[in-house]
């Protein structure tokens, strides 16, 4: 009894080595979590590391890669692990915001073009209650975010990490009574980009009150129960699913700015290799 | 049946490798640390063998220290550690490093309690009969305890192999992770389903292992 235990232990432990053991080829860590997994592997496609498999889309995994020609190796772990496993990887597709909170914006080889479906998709939308959108200090607000001065200030003052949409011409209303506008937004860039259009708002009558959050479901609920008038935190899908999930009416005013996925380089710093 | 294991059998084979990885050999660095921390918190405790109440008390804070610390935060607390001990912070065998960590106080309580069950009279005797404080725990404590410490075992891997879920955040895989990338997140819930099975059956096979030999090695059964 005790040999067959130990038998079946020691095959136990020898198959799991070698399932674990080291593999060649260049690990790529991705974001483990569905939608920031797919546009990681698009933006491996896009850069000709390996193919996905026809019409997956931003439903990829990485057992949808169809061709690998390089032998890479996916690593699919938490997101915001990523900047600090990086030294251990040879290359990393991370988000934006996690990249520049580790202060590691300056190993960035590539990153998501605004043309591409997972930036058009992914934008960060300013979100209002449906019926509010033309809510004077509302359009006085989108207008500013759209405007060519603020949208060159945000591509010029993350390094790519957060990067404008492109400038619409939007007019802002005139504003006679001095109006509040009360904004849930994320800490960062969000909050800080509205930070910065405060005083431009204040010139046009409009008083900018923003409520910081960490939190993704409640700058949705204070806007759908009016304690809030407005939030820039999310991209379409995530409101869309959460309108469906949670019965709200909240809808996209505009879309200032998106934040790009970037490659990253790690124990490898130069996409050379891929270039065989 | 025949598709789905066509579509998914190497990825629930290498979940599973992947898990027992993660499973057995953090339990067996854990019981390398735990078993003599275990010991130390037996004996040092009042009216132990070699009594020293102020030690014990330290010590048993440093152990609820480690007990109480969210494993996934211990994950990523010990990153830079565990680069340092293994070489990377990614894949099981970086997991593997706080699966020991966390599971080596799990470890010593329950040896703790184990030796706690072993009647005073016995030590007493063998303490009569000139035993050093090493020669009782080696001959006395541990053995007279295996029963015991082997049911703990049990307890200890079954707990190992549920902390095994969370190290996909790592990227170390294993089947807690794909059950909660492929089935929960992208709603496959054949996957889901699979690796609860497995997950099932490889538990059942561990705790029917421990009972077994934890009954063997019980002497009232001889």
């Amino acid at each position: 009894m005790k040999k067959l235990i130990s038998l079946v232990l020691g095959a136990c432990l020898a198959l799991s080595f070698t399932a674990c053991g080291s593999s060649s080829g260049y690990q790529i860590g991705i974001p483990a979590d569905a939608t920031n997994g797919a546009r990681a592997l698009l933006l491996l496609q896009e850069q000709g590391i390996i193919t996905l498999k026809d019409g997956v889309g931003l439903a990829a995994t990485e057992r949808d890669i169809a061709e690998n020609p390089y032998n890479v190796k996916i690593v699919a772990m938490e997101a915001a692990a990523l900047p600090s496993s990086l030294p251990d990887l040879d290359f990393a597709v991370i988000n934006g915001n996690y990249a520049s909170g580790a202060g590691i914006s300056d190993s960035v080889l590539v990153t998501e073009d605004p043309e591409s479906v997972a930036a058009k998709t992914y934008g960060n939308i300013l979100a209002v209650k449906e019926g509010r959108e033309n809510d004077p200090g509302i359009q006085a607000l989108a207008a500013v975010l759209m405007s060519q001065e603020v949208q060159d200030w945000i591509a010029g003052n993350y390094d790519g990490v957060v990067m404008p949409m492109g400038a619409q011409d939007l007019t802002i209303p005139e504003i006679a009574e001095p109006v509040t506008v009360k904004v849930g937004a994320s800490p960062s860039p969000h909050a800080e980009i509205l930070e910065h259009i405060a005083p431009i708002l204040a010139e046009h009558n409009v008083t900018l009150e923003i409520t910081e959050f960490d939190d993704y479901v409640m700058p949705n609920t204070a806007v759908e129960d009016g304690s809030l008038d407005a939030n820039y935190f999310q991209h379409q899908p995530y409101l869309d699913d959460f309108n469906k999930e949670q019965g709200t009416h909240i809808v996209s005013v505009v879309t200032p700015h998106y934040e790009p996925m970037g490659l990253y380089g790690g124990k490898t710093s130069s996409l050379d290799v891929f270039s065989k | 049946m025949a598709d789905f294991f066509a579509q998914y059998g190497d990825l629930l084979l290498e979940g599973t490798l992947e898990t027992l990885y993660m499973t057995f050999i953090p339990t067996v660095i854990a019981y390398c640390i735990g078993l003599p921390m275990g010991v130390l918190l037996t004996t040092t405790k009042q009216g132990g063998i070699m009594q020293a109440p102020r030690f014990n008390a330290v010590f048993g804070w440093f152990v609820n220290l480690f007990r109480s610390i969210p494993f996934m935060i211990l994950i990523f607390f010990v990153l830079p550690f565990t680069r340092l001990l293994v070489g990377t912070s990614i894949g099981a065998t970086a997991a593997n490093v706080p699966l020991a960590i966390a599971a080596a106080p799990f470890v010593a309580r329950m040896v703790e309690q184990s030796l706690e069950e072993i009647d005073g009279g016995v030590i007493e005797a063998a303490r009569c009969m000139g035993a050093t404080n090493w020669q009782i725990i080696t001959r006395v404590l541990l053995v007279e305890s295996i029963p015991s410490l082997l049911r703990g075992l049990s307890i200890t891997i079954i707990t190992v192999f549920g902390y095994t879920a969370v190290t996909g955040a790592v990227g170390a895989g294993g089947l807690g992770n794909i059950a909660f990338r492929f089935g929960y997140q992208r709603y496959q819930t054949d996957v889901m389903y699979a690796t609860v099975i497995l997950v099932v059956i490889l538990v059942c096979i561990i705790q029917s292992v421990c009972n077994l030999l934890a009954k063997k090695f019980d002497k009232r059964n001889r």
